[in-house]
C-alpha cells in the first residue's frame, strides 16, 4: 500500500488476514503499524472484544473500546459467518490473497468450518497460518479456559507482583495478550522469511502460556540452578530492590542506589541532611544498605519527601543516581521528552470525531517508517469493496 | 525439520545486560550466527548476577546470562584499543545485522555508529536499543527495566489502589522490548530481501514500553480519565481474583467472565455461603459487592489444593489456574508435553534446562542447540574464520592485551 509522495514501508507487500479476536489483535497491529494490509474477519454485528470496557465517552459502542481502537485503527474489517457456505468461500479468496491468516481461536474449534491448518495449507499452500492461543495446540491443557489473570498466573508472572502482605498482583493492561502478541508477530515474520526459501507456508503454534512463562525474568533459572523459588518482595521504601519512594506529588523508584553513593550524600549533605551516619565506604559493600536501611531511610525518605518527582529524579539523574518517576497515563500525555520525540500523533480514531493524540511508535526505521495511520473500522466496513474487487478477479 | 529459517546470517552483537540479548537470543535460535563481542575488562552484568549453578559464583555460572544467551558465540576483545576496535569493524563490515542497547554515544566513539557501519557495510540492518532514544530531553536518563516500567506507565497500573506503585516485580520491560527489536528488524530484513537496502533502527526502550499501555493512554487522551491500579479486578467479570489455599502461600485464580461461568461456578461451589447469595445473583451486584464476594469465595477456597480445584473448575468450563511459582511452571504438565524446556549441557553448570521460543513451527526449527558460551570461548574461532588471522597473530593479539 505505498502511497504516493510517501516513504515506501517494510511490510507494504503484505497482506493479513486476521481473524479478529483479543489474542491477535496486538499481532495484527504489529503488521498495520509497518504497512501491512490487514484484514479483520469479524462476525455481523462485530467481534467480541469491541465490547471491552472502558470505552471513550463511556458509552458502549463498537467503535469505542480503548483496547479496540489502540490496536485495530489503520486495520480494515468485513463481516463473515463461518457457517454460511458463501461467505466461507468469500474467506477463502481473501485467504488467496493473503500472506498470512492469524486466529485465536481454541484449538479444533474451526475445524467445524473446515478451517484446520492442514486443510488451508492443502488448499493455500503459500499461506502461514499463526494460531495465538492460551495453552498452543496441544498438551493436557489444551482445550482449557483462560483470561489474562489466568495466563499471567499459570505462567508464573502474577507470583512475582504485589506485596509481601497480600496475595500475589498481576500486572495492569491485560500484559498477555501483548506478551504472545508480540512472540508471534516476530515468529510470523521469521515464517515470511523462511517462505522465500522453501516457497511454501507454515503453521506458527504460538502458546500465550509459554510465553508468559519465558517472561518471568529468573525466576526458572532460580530453582533450577539454585533451588529457590522466587516471590514477591517488599518494594516500599527498599533501597536496594528497586524500592518506591514518595516525592511531594507521587511516587518514585530507586534502582542501584550503592554505585552512585558519593553523589547522593553529596546532595543530600546540600539540601541539609546530616549525612554523618552514611558516610563509609562499608554503604556500597553487598548486602550493608540492605541490612541498615531503617538507618538509611530514617534519612532518606523526609529528603525526598521534600520534593517533586520530577525535580528528584532529574537531580539524582545529574548525580548519576538511576531514580525514574512513575508516570500516570495523564503524565505520559503531558510528558516533554515524548513531545519532543513527537510519539503522540494527533489521529481521527472514527469520522465525525475529534483527533485525539493516539500512541505512537516504539522504534524508528530509518528507510521504511512505522506509520499508525487509519480510522479504526466500523463491523464490515470494507466488505462491499473487497467483495467487488475480489469477484472481479482482483486475487493478487 | 531441521531448517533454521535465519541460517547464514551474521550478526555482530554489541548488546549487553537483559533486554538486549533476550532479542539476540531469539535471532540464535532461528539459525543466525550470533557473535558477541564482550571483554572480561568490564563483562556483562549478567555474567555476574545470580542465580549461580549450585550458588557458586563466577562469569560463566550464572542462569541469567546463560539462559539468554545460548546459543551465541562469544568474542573477547578490548574495544580500548585501536586494534579492538579495528578487528570489530572487521566483523561489522561482514554482518548482515548489527545490534547494541548501549547508552547513545557508545557506539560512536568506537567509529561504529550508523553512518560508519553504513560506509562499509550499505546492506547492514544497524538496530540500537537506547533507554530513552537518542533524542530529547532525557536522552542521557539512566536506568533498567524497573526504571523504565515507572516511567513509561505500567508501575502506576500494577498494584492496589491504596497501596503504592509497586510495578510488576521484576524488569519487565526486559522481556518486551526485544521483541519489538526483532519485529522491526525482521521488517527490515523483509525489505532488504526485495530491494536490497539496509537501514538504521532506533528502538527507543521508553516508547516501546510506553506502547503497551496504549488501551489507559488512549482513554486519557480522549477523555481525560487517568485508570489507576486495580488489584486483580476486571472492569467487566467478577469474581475475578487470586484466592488463598492450603499450603504456604498458594493461591488459585479464577475469573467468571459470563453468566454461564457463574453458574459453573455456583455448581462446584455446592453449599458454599456465596452460591445462593441474592446480592451476587447479577452481573452489577457482583460488582457492586466484590469485596464481600471475594472474601467468601476465600472462605470456600482456603482449605482446598490450587491444582485440584483448577482442574475441577476447568473441567467445569471456568477460567482457573493456580498462581504457579517458578518451581511450578518448570514442572507443569503443559510446559512438558510441549517441551519447552530445553536441556544443554553447558561445560561449567553441566546439563541444566533452558527456555525455548513460545512457539512451535511446522516446517522449521527455532530452539537452542547450543549452550551459552563461555567469556571468551569462540575468540580463535572467530579471528581464523571471520577475521583471517593467522595462529601467531592471534597468539600475538593476547600477549598485547587486545584479545581479553
Amino acid at each position: 500500500m505505498v502511497q504516493r509522495g510517501q516513504p515506501p514501508t517494510a511490510l507494504g507487500d503484505v497482506r493479513v488476514i486476521e481473524l479478529a479476536d483479543r489474542r491477535t489483535a496486538l499481532c495484527g497491529k504489529m503488521f498495520a503499524d509497518m504497512g501491512a494490509d490487514v484484514i479483520l474477519v469479524e462476525p455481523p454485528g462485530g467481534a467480541e472484544h469491541r465490547w471491552r470496557p472502558p470505552f471513550i465517552g463511556g458509552r458502549p459502542d463498537p467503535l469505542r473500546s480503548a483496547r479496540f481502537a489502540y490496536e485495530n485503527a489503520g486495520k480494515r474489517s468485513v463481516t463473515a459467518r463461518l457457517d454460511d457456505a458463501a461467505d466461507l468461500e468469500q474467506l477463502h479468496d481473501l485467504l488467496a490473497s493473503a500472506d498470512l491468516f492469524i486466529e485465536g481461536s481454541k484449538p479444533g474449534s474451526l475445524s467445524a468450518y473446515g478451517l484446520t491448518y492442514e486443510a488451508l495449507s492443502a488448499r493455500h499452500p503459500r499461506l502461514i497460518v499463526v494460531s495465538i492461543t492460551d495453552f498452543g495446540q496441544d498438551g493436557p491443557w489444551a482445550q482449557w479456559e483462560a483470561t489474562d489473570l489466568i495466563s499471567m498466573s499459570l505462567g508464573g508472572v502474577t507470583y512475582l507482583g504485589g506485596y509481601p502482605d497480600t496475595a500475589p498482583v498481576r500486572i495492569g493492561g491485560a500484559q498477555s495478550s501483548n506478551i504472545a502478541g508480540l512472540h508471534a508477530a516476530c515468529a510470523a515474520l521469521l515464517a515470511l522469511h523462511h517462505r522465500r526459501v522453501t516457497g511454501l507456508g507454515q503453521h506458527v503454534d504460538e502458546s500465550t502460556h509459554e510465553a508468559v512463562a519465558y517472561t518471568q525474568e529468573i525466576a526458572m533459572q532460580a530453582v533450577e540452578y539454585e533451588g529457590a523459588v522466587r516471590g514477591r518482595l517488599n518494594k516500599e521504601e527498599n533501597p536496594v530492590e528497586h524500592g518506591v519512594y514518595r516525592c511531594s506529588d507521587g511516587h518514585i523508584i530507586c534502582t542501584s542506589i550503592p554505585r552512585a553513593w558519593d553523589g547522593l550524600l553529596e546532595w543530600m549533605s546540600a539540601k541539609g541532611v546530616d549525612i554523618s551516619p552514611l558516610v563509609g565506604d562499608e554503604w556500597r559493600a553487598p548486602g550493608y544498605l540492605a541490612a541498615h536501611s531503617a538507618e538509611f531511610n530514617a534519612r532518606f525518605v523526609p529528603f525526598l519527601a521534600s520534593m517533586t518527582r520530577d525535580e528528584a529524579c532529574d537531580e539524582a539523574q545529574a548525580r548519576e543516581l538511576m531514580f525514574a518517576p512513575v508516570y500516570s497515563a495523564g503524565d505520559l500525555i503531558d510528558d516533554a521528552h515524548l513531545a519532543s520525540t513527537r510519539y503522540f500523533e494527533e489521529r481521527v480514531l472514527w469520522s465525525g470525531a475529534p483527533s485525539v493524540p493516539y500512541p505512537g511508535r516504539p522504534y524508528d526505521l530509518s528507510v521504511t517508517p512505522w506509520r499508525g495511520v487509519g480510522p479504526v473500522p466500523t463491523p464490515g466496513e470494507h466488505s462491499d469493496l473487497l467483495r467487488a474487487r475480489l469477484g472481479a478477479g482482483g486475487a493478487r | 525439520m531441521t531448517a533454521r529459517p535465519l541460517e547464514g546470517l551474521l550478526v555482530a552483537d554489541f548488546c549487553w545486560v537483559a533486554a538486549g540479548p533476550v532479542g539476540t537470543r531469539f535471532l540464535a535460535d532461528a539459525g543466525a550466527t550470533v557473535i558477541r563481542i564482550e571483554s572480561s575488562l568490564r563483562p556483562d552484568g549478567l555474567r555476574m548476577r545470580g542465580p549461580y549453578k549450585d550458588g557458586v559464583a563466577g562469569p560463566n555460572r550464572s542462569g541469567f546470562y546463560n539462559n539468554f544467551n545460548a546459543g551465541k558465540f562469544s568474542l573477547a576483545l578490548n574495544m580500548t584499543t585501536d586494534r579492538g576496535r579495528a578487528l570489530a569493524r572487521e566483523l561489522v563490515r561482514q554482518a548482515d545485522i548489527v545490534t547494541n542497547n548501549y547508552a547513545p554515544g557508545t557506539m560512536g566513539r568506537w567509529g561504529l555508529d550508523y553512518e560508519s557501519v553504513r560506509a562499509m557495510n550499505p546492506t547492514a540492518i544497524y538496530l540500537s536499543m537506547p533507554m530513552m532514544g537518542s533524542s530529547g530531553p532525557r536522552r542521557d536518563f539512566r536506568g533498567l527495566g524497573a526504571s523504565i516500567q515507572a516511567i513509561a506507565g505500567v508501575n502506576w497500573l500494577s498494584g492496589h489502589p491504596q497501596r503504592p506503585p509497586q510495578g510488576p516485580g521484576f524488569n519487565f520491560p526486559d522481556y518486551m522490548n526485544p521483541y519489538f527489536g526483532i519485529f522491526s528488524l525482521l521488517s527490515a530484513l523483509h525489505h532488504r530481501t526485495a530491494t536490497g537496502e539496509g537501514q538504521e533502527i532506533e528502538l527507543s526502550q521508553y516508547q516501546a514500553t510506553v506502547s503497551l499501555t496504549g488501551e489507559s493512554l488512549l482513554h486519557a487522551a480522549a477523555d481525560g480519565v487517568v485508570a489507576g491500579r486495580a488489584g486483580n479486578t476486571d472492569p467487566a467479570m467478577s469474581p475475578h481474583n487470586v484466592y488463598p489455599c492450603r499450603g504456604d502461600d498458594r493461591w488459585i485464580a479464577i475469573a467468571v467472565r459470563d453468566e454461564d461461568d457463574w453458574a459453573a461456578l455456583r455448581q462446584a461451589g455446592g453449599d458454599a455461603a456465596w452460591v445462593n447469595d441474592q446480592r451476587f445473583a447479577t452481573l452489577p451486584g457482583r460488582i457492586t459487592h466484590r469485596d464481600d464476594l471475594d472474601a467468601l469465595i476465600g472462605m470456600w477456597t482456603r482449605d482446598q489444593s490450587a491444582p485440584e480445584l483448577a482442574e475441577r473448575l476447568q473441567v467445569a468450563g471456568v477460567p482457573a489456574g493456580p498462581v504457579q511459582d517458578g518451581g511450578d511452571v518448570l514442572g507443569d504438565p503443559q510446559m512438558a508435553a510441549r517441551r519447552h524446556y530445553v536441556v544443554l549441557d553447558h561445560p561449567e553448570t553441566g546439563p541444566v534446562r533452558h527456555d525455548t521460543q513460545s512457539f512451535r513451527l511446522s516446517a522449521a526449527e527455532v530452539r537452542p542447540t547450543l549452550p551459552a558460551p563461555l567469556l571468551g570461548q569462540h575468540t580463535d574461532w572467530v579471528c581464523e574464520h571471520f577475521l583471517g588471522l593467522s595462529r601467531e597473530e592471534i597468539d600475538g593479539l593476547y600477549a598485547e592485551g587486545v584479545l581479553v
